[in-house]
């Protein structure tokens, strides 16, 4: 048998490294296992970077999607090629944004797990919406599952991956707003005093505890918008709810068999709703007029403008609605106050350059 | 000729008559064996390639005979898939225009109403003779006393449009009940029987509107399969009393019939050998129903004297999904007692917005 000459040797010894490393690439395995960052002590593999850059960079195109040209922002130029300003590319923006995610979710984690939380499934409501999105996503364009996957967030990123790191997500940004409701009873009555005097505020309210069904208008098929018929025909479908309310229905049969569920939790109760949680349409009646509601008052509301219907039944009032606005203002103050001096030491990202060079591709 | 051996010349022997004789003698026989071995080498390859073509064949007949058994008769999620391949549903611009102006009515009319979800459990008595079969139905209930029950086509389920509802409920004020079919929507069931086992549950809604809002009287509108449901019912005599119409569109004779046309039209497969694999594995598993079971034209052979119930069979000569040959064949083999026809000119499912009058008066007449 022929030897091969030292050329070929040499070739070959080059060639199958690359091959290979070209397959390990493609697959996305190399990028499933080599470090790209780390944060107070958790490590971030390429995959798991890509989710916090990728999240970040797709809501952010879906948000500003009218006004990407006033940003200045081309879809079709690589994002490192685009200034954001002076001092940054548009890349240096979203993996900024991407890090700051990422940290804040490692820390509220991590005040999670020192408090002893245990979390449960009321805090995958950000879990839930989004994996019905990129269902609609899928559906929509007619994407196998595990094509979406590595075309929204890169290569090597799996459904379950996806699902695990968005379950994290959610129940960290779930943990804050329980940290901001808990901080809400801190807020001492001077702070805000000092919050309403500072901000001008003046006119007060009562907050107001009710129970809601959200029914939406259908829209026209053929031009799909909302007609004047499509929103006369909900406010027959609510007055149809009244007169089963009125009849003897449990309102809470009525909520699961035809709520939306746009508004209120899981049973359709808003609590101590002031401006903040509540539409126009429900602020006008129940936070502005202030009229002398009786407990059980049902009604029905329709918000024309945006094809939504709100059969309404007033619970009773709750504390001061200017207050209540103030101290949650405050509390989430605090919370995202500690939050950024956490992520700007504790919680400050490492990257990883071998990890990174894979990272956002 | 002289070899060398050495320095030596060394002279071959000259041969003999003999010696040349037998070594002729020789390669006449090597020769004659590698024909031999030349020709059953032919043989093993042809037979193998053979073997392989029909292997492969039998494989694809398999493969292909489970696919459509799980979309057509399991109904699992494959189903959405294979009538993806369904032809004979697209409409001109024209009858377009026509049905969305029936699916604003439609939308407006399920836009300003409640609608109740009904669910109703068949134990024992299921033909199916499987697990507890659950059924389900949403229901417009528009305190009447006249319900129009809509038995869909195969693939549509409770949340699909009903077209002449709106209509309907102008002229009559009736209440609308939308079933699932078996295995479809939220009904569950073993396995879809095509009219077979699903004819039993229109006495079992029936029964359950009555018990829910007093004595109806019924209007059957099934579409399809579902039109092939009520007339199964119809001359089984398996309907109550207050069942006073059905309204049959694009009906069909069997499901051979439509499946053997389909099969090729739809999915470019011929119906020899592979509806014969899929129909012999509907008749060999133990399902509770055969092929010949869904034979509508054999049971009104069978079924001899006429039913009481008036029948409305509408179609559409255009007809390519359903072809309307399939349904003029049943027309003219139904009992005449109580039979009338209206035809459209259009495609599949256009009969309503074409005739939409006609029918409606026709329905009144039965009321």
């Amino acid at each position: 048998m022929k030897n091969n000459s030292p050329a070929m040797r040499a070739l070959y010894i080059i060639l199958v490294p690359v091959v290979l490393l070209i397959i390990l690439l493609n697959t996305g395995w190399l990028q499933s296992v080599l470090p790209a960052a780390s944060v107070a002590g958790h490590s971030y593999t390429t995959v798991e970077y890509n989710f916090y850059y990728f999240d970040y960079y797709n809501a952010f195109l879906e948000e500003h999607e009218d006004e990407l040209d006033t940003l200045g922002y081309d879809t079709n130029t690589a994002a490192r090629s685009q200034d954001y300003n002076d001092e940054m590319t548009w890349q240096d923006f979203f993996l900024a944004r991407a890090e700051e995610e990422m940290a804040e979710c490692a820390y509220y984690h991590d005040l999670a797990e020192e408090a002893g939380y245990e979390f449960s499934d009321s805090d995958l409501t950000l879990y839930n919406e989004q994996t019905e999105h990129n269902q609609e996503l899928i559906d929509t364009f007619g994407l196998k599952e595990s094509n979406f996957y590595i075309s929204y967030y890169g290569r090597g990123m799996t459904e379950s991956k996806y699902n695990e790191m968005l379950k994290y997500k959610s129940e960290a940004y779930s943990y804050k707003e329980k940290l901001i409701s808990l901080e809400e009873t801190k807020i001492s009555d001077d702070a805000i005093s000092e919050y309403l005097s500072e901000n001008n505020i003046t006119d007060d309210y009562l907050s107001v505890n009710l129970s809601v069904i959200t029914l939406s208008a259908t829209p026209d098929r053929a031009t799909e918008s909302l007609t004047a018929a499509g929103l006369n025909a909900l406010s027959e479908k609510l007055d149809a709810l009244l007169n089963r309310y009125n009849g003897g229905t449990d309102f809470s049969e009525l909520q699961s068999a035809y709520s939306d569920l746009q508004l209120g939790d899981e049973s359709g109760d808003l609590a101590n709703a002031t401006k903040a949680d509540l539409p126009d349409a429900l602020t006008q009646i129940y936070l502005e007029k202030q009229e002398d509601f009786s407990e059980g008052d049902a009604r029905c509301v329709t918000d024309d403008e945006n094809g939504v219907g709100y059969f309404v039944v007033f619970n009773n009032f709750g504390a001061s609605g200017a207050e209540a606005e103030a101290s949650e203002v405050l509390a989430k103050e605090n919370i995202e106050n500690a939050a950024q001096d956490a992520c700007e030491s504790d919680y400050a990202v490492t990257r990883n350059p071998i990890g990174m060079s894979l990272a956002t591709n | 000729m002289a070899r060398r051996q050495g320095n030596k010349p060394v002279y071959k022997k000259k041969k003999t008559e003999e010696e040349i004789r037998i070594e002729q003698e020789a390669i006449e026989k090597e020769q004659h064996r590698r024909r031999n071995v030349s020709r059953h080498s032919v043989m093993i390859v042809a037979f193998s390639a053979i073997f392989v073509a029909v292997a492969f064949i039998g494989r694809w007949v398999y493969a292909v005979q489970d696919g459509f058994y799980d979309s057509y008769v399991k109904v699992d999620d494959t189903v959405d898939t294979a009538l993806s391949g369904a032809t004979g549903l697209t409409h001109t611009d024209e009858e377009n225009e026509a049905l969305t102006a029936l699916g604003t009515d439609w939308d407006l009319f399920t836009g300003s109403r409640l609608r109740d979800e009904v669910y109703v459990t068949l134990d024992g008595d299921d033909p199916s003779d499987k697990e507890s079969t659950t059924l389900h139905a949403g229901l417009y209930y528009n305190e009447s006393d006249i319900t129009v029950i809509v038995l869909q086509r195969f693939g549509l389920d409770s949340t699909d449009d009903f077209l002449a509802g709106s209509a309907l409920y102008e002229e009559t004020g009736c209440n609308i009940l939308l079933p699932d079919a078996r295995c479809h929507g939220e009904s569950t069931g073993d396995v879809f029987g095509w009219g077979y086992f699903e004819q039993n549950d229109i006495a079992v809604w029936c029964n359950e509107i009555d018990s829910m809002y007093g004595e109806q009287k019924y209007i059957l509108w099934g579409e399809g399969v579902g039109a092939n449901t009520a007339l199964f019912a119809a001359l089984n005599g398996l309907l109550p009393d207050s069942v006073c119409a059905i309204v049959a569109e694009s009906p069909y004779g069997s499901v051979h019939q439509l499946a053997n046309r389909n099969i090729f039209k739809w999915y470019a497969v011929p119906g020899f050998p592979f509806l014969t694999a899929i129909e012999a594995k509907v008749n060999m598993t133990d399902n509770g129903f055969k092929i010949s079971d869904t034979n509508l034209l054999k049971t009104i052979e069978n079924a001899g004297t006429s039913t009481d119930i008036p029948v409305l069979f509408t179609y559409s000569t255009g007809d390519e999904f359903i072809p309307a040959d399939y349904t003029t064949e049943l027309i003219e083999a139904y009992p005449d007692a109580n039979k009338q026809q209206i035809k459209g000119s259009g495609t599949h499912g256009t009969v309503f917005s074409e005739c939409e009058d006609e029918i409606l008066s026709q329905i009144k007449e039965q009321l």
